[in-house]
């Protein structure tokens, strides 16, 4: 059990949050940058200090600027794995993964095994990839028997192909261990795979917390018309090899999604964006697009000055974002029985 | 080529008096170095200056000071005395003199060498549990071993032309503090020392050379463990 509240001025701008996770998988801490996410995870490692406020992971009292407590970081046993992996250049795999004083030499090839890094134990970590790097950055962590693990963006400095190589063996983590894991990304396609707690974060305040799945506004801001998101999980029916299509089954019906390979899990996360989808009165016949959801539009909220926001009931939560022109030509209203087109190539998971 | 037995004395006492600059050197400047580079206090930049200061007085006055501060009514000098060690007029002034004047090329380099390690190894390896002295001696020190090996290399060089301040602090005795730069001297202000002189002159730049090319390859092999 984790219970935070922290207060920490910047200048020019300043963090103010508190939560408590009882979980022991994933919570995602999310964010445009500068959100003040890491500053977060940074103060909770002891990295750096709030000016006021409480940390308390599992009965240990870390923090507390009331009664002058602040544990010293070495004795935290906050499991961090940093944006850059951080290995240590002049020891190998090995010498890097049981550097903690009380690490967990055992385990080490179960972990090792289990992150794909047993073959690399003898190598410098210069001779290793990116992902491979995290991979032991991961292990490292790990093997000190940490309270908490705290992940800074871990695929942030990698390719495409590797993050995608990586994301698997992080969304294994919580089976295997069973300690809380607070993971910063403002990446979607992260928040999707990865959360089953979703923080939301900007401008140092905590936006929303909750469940990755429902209609909410994506990690743009307000103001930049960011992407307003409807995400719910389905579970993968079917794969199709030559075009690369799953389908995938929700309570609603089933949705077509592109990908260049079978997914691994059984049950995934899909999202779609609002201005991605288009309203129909009729269902359309002869047309391309593959998701058709029927449903009621549940509410209308106005979005920006020329366009709004059509929530609708499709068995599911979907929201389109179509213009106000639109909207009045189609007569919206409210109750109403509309068809929701996305097309195959815009869905993501 | 012979080498009469002036010259021989000379080379070797110059090489002994570099090397034990070195060894005794070393360990301050790591202390030294760590203390400005990773550490902010008051009166830094005194301790800073202090340091140089060798670096830009002329090296008799240095020499001079030494003379004064550990004379035998000093505090230091009594220290010195009572532990057994005396430096007047023998080869280990030389070796302090040495000491003092290659001691802030011996920092600057470690200190570079230090500065140039990513703290955020360190604050890594904090967050793995270790404290400081362990990430000094696991993680600091053994990433700036080019740098200590740079500013061992320059300290000896340094110590092996030192003059000014040995003469001043523990005169020009030959087999005692007679080093190869001050027998050098000596034989250009003897009538028919010139051929001497340039034998002297050769050597040193042997020898100079030598453990320049020496640092070289150790310094590049310590480069090749550290990025692996």
């Amino acid at each position: 059990m984790i219970d935070v509240s922290l207060k920490k001025d910047f200048g020019a701008f300043n963090i103010d949050v508190s939560f408590t996770s009882e979980t022991t998988g994933i919570t995602v801490l999310a964010g445009p940058s500068g959100s003040g996410k890491t500053s977060i995870i940074n103060m909770i490692a002891g990295l750096s200090t709030p000016d006021s406020g409480r940390i308390f992971i599992n009965d240990r009292l870390l923090f507390d600027s009331d009664s002058k407590i602040d544990c010293p970081i070495q004795q935290r046993r906050c499991g961090y794995i940093f944006q850059d992996g951080r290995l240590f250049p002049h020891m190998s795999v090995r010498r890097n993964l049981l550097y903690a004083k009380n690490s967990d030499a055992e385990r080490l090839p179960e972990i090792a095994e289990l992150l794909g890094i047993a073959h690399l134990l003898e190598r410098m970590p210069g001779k290793l990839s990116g992902g491979e790097k995290q991979r032991v950055a991961i292990g490292r962590a790990l093997l000190m028997r940490p309270e908490v693990l705290l992940m800074d963006e871990p695929l942030a400095s990698l390719d495409p192909q590797r993050k995608d190589e990586l994301l698997p063996y992080i969304a294994r983590l919580p089976e295997h261990f069973n300690i809380p894991i607070f993971y910063v990304t403002h990446s979607r396609r992260e928040i999707l795979r990865l959360s089953d707690e979703l923080i939301r974060i900007d401008k140092g305040r905590i936006q929303s917390s909750g469940k990755p799945t429902g209609e909410y506004l994506g990690l743009g801001t307000t103001e930049t018309e960011g992407e307003y998101l409807s995400v719910f999980e389905c579970t993968i029916a079917d794969y199709n090899p030559e075009y690369g299509v799953v389908q995938a089954d929700f309570s609603g019906g089933s949705v077509f999604i592109l990908a260049d390979e079978r997914p691994g899990e059984k049950t995934i996360r899909a999202a779609i964006r609002a201005s991605d989808v288009t309203v129909s009165l009729e269902k359309p016949t002869q047309i391309s697009t593959r998701n058709i959801f029927s449903g009621k539009i549940a509410r209308l909220e106005e979005s920006t000055a020329r366009s709004i926001l059509v929530h609708t009931d499709a068995g599911i939560p979907v929201a389109a974002r179509i213009s106000k022109a639109s909207a009045d030509r189609l007569k919206l209203a409210v109750g109403k029985e509309v068809f929701l087109l996305v097309k195959a190539v815009s869905m993501t998971f | 080529m012979t080498l009469s037995a002036e010259e021989l004395d000379a080379i070797w006492l110059s090489i002994r008096v570099a090397l034990w600059a070195v060894a005794m050197g070393i360990i301050p400047a790591v202390l030294c170095a760590l203390l400005l580079a990773r550490c902010s206090f008051k009166g830094k930049t005194l301790v800073d200056a202090a340091i140089h200061l060798p670096l830009v007085v002329p090296p008799v006055v240095t020499g001079y000071l030494l003379i004064i501060a550990l004379g035998r009514n000093t505090v230091l000098g009594g220290f010195f005395e009572a532990i057994g060690l005396q430096f007047a007029f023998n080869w280990k002034g030389a070796v302090l003199a040495s000491l003092v004047m290659s001691f802030p090329l011996m920092v600057r380099a470690i200190r570079l060498s230090i500065e140039a390690v990513d703290t955020g190894l360190e604050s890594a390896a904090r967050t793995l549990g270790a404290g400081r002295l362990k990430i000094f001696l696991t993680i600091t020190l053994p990433l700036s071993i080019p740098g200590l090996i740079t500013g061992s290399v320059l300290a000896f060089a340094r110590s092996l032309g030192e003059f000014g301040a040995t003469i001043t602090f523990v005169s020009n005795i030959p087999g005692e503090t007679q080093t190869l730069p001050l027998a050098l001297y000596s034989f250009t202000q003897t009538p028919d020392g010139e051929g001497m002189a340039a034998r002297l002159c050769v050597i040193a730049i042997i020898i100079s050379v030598t453990a320049l090319a020496c640092s070289e390859v150790i310094a590049r092999r310590a480069a090749k463990r550290i990025s692996g």
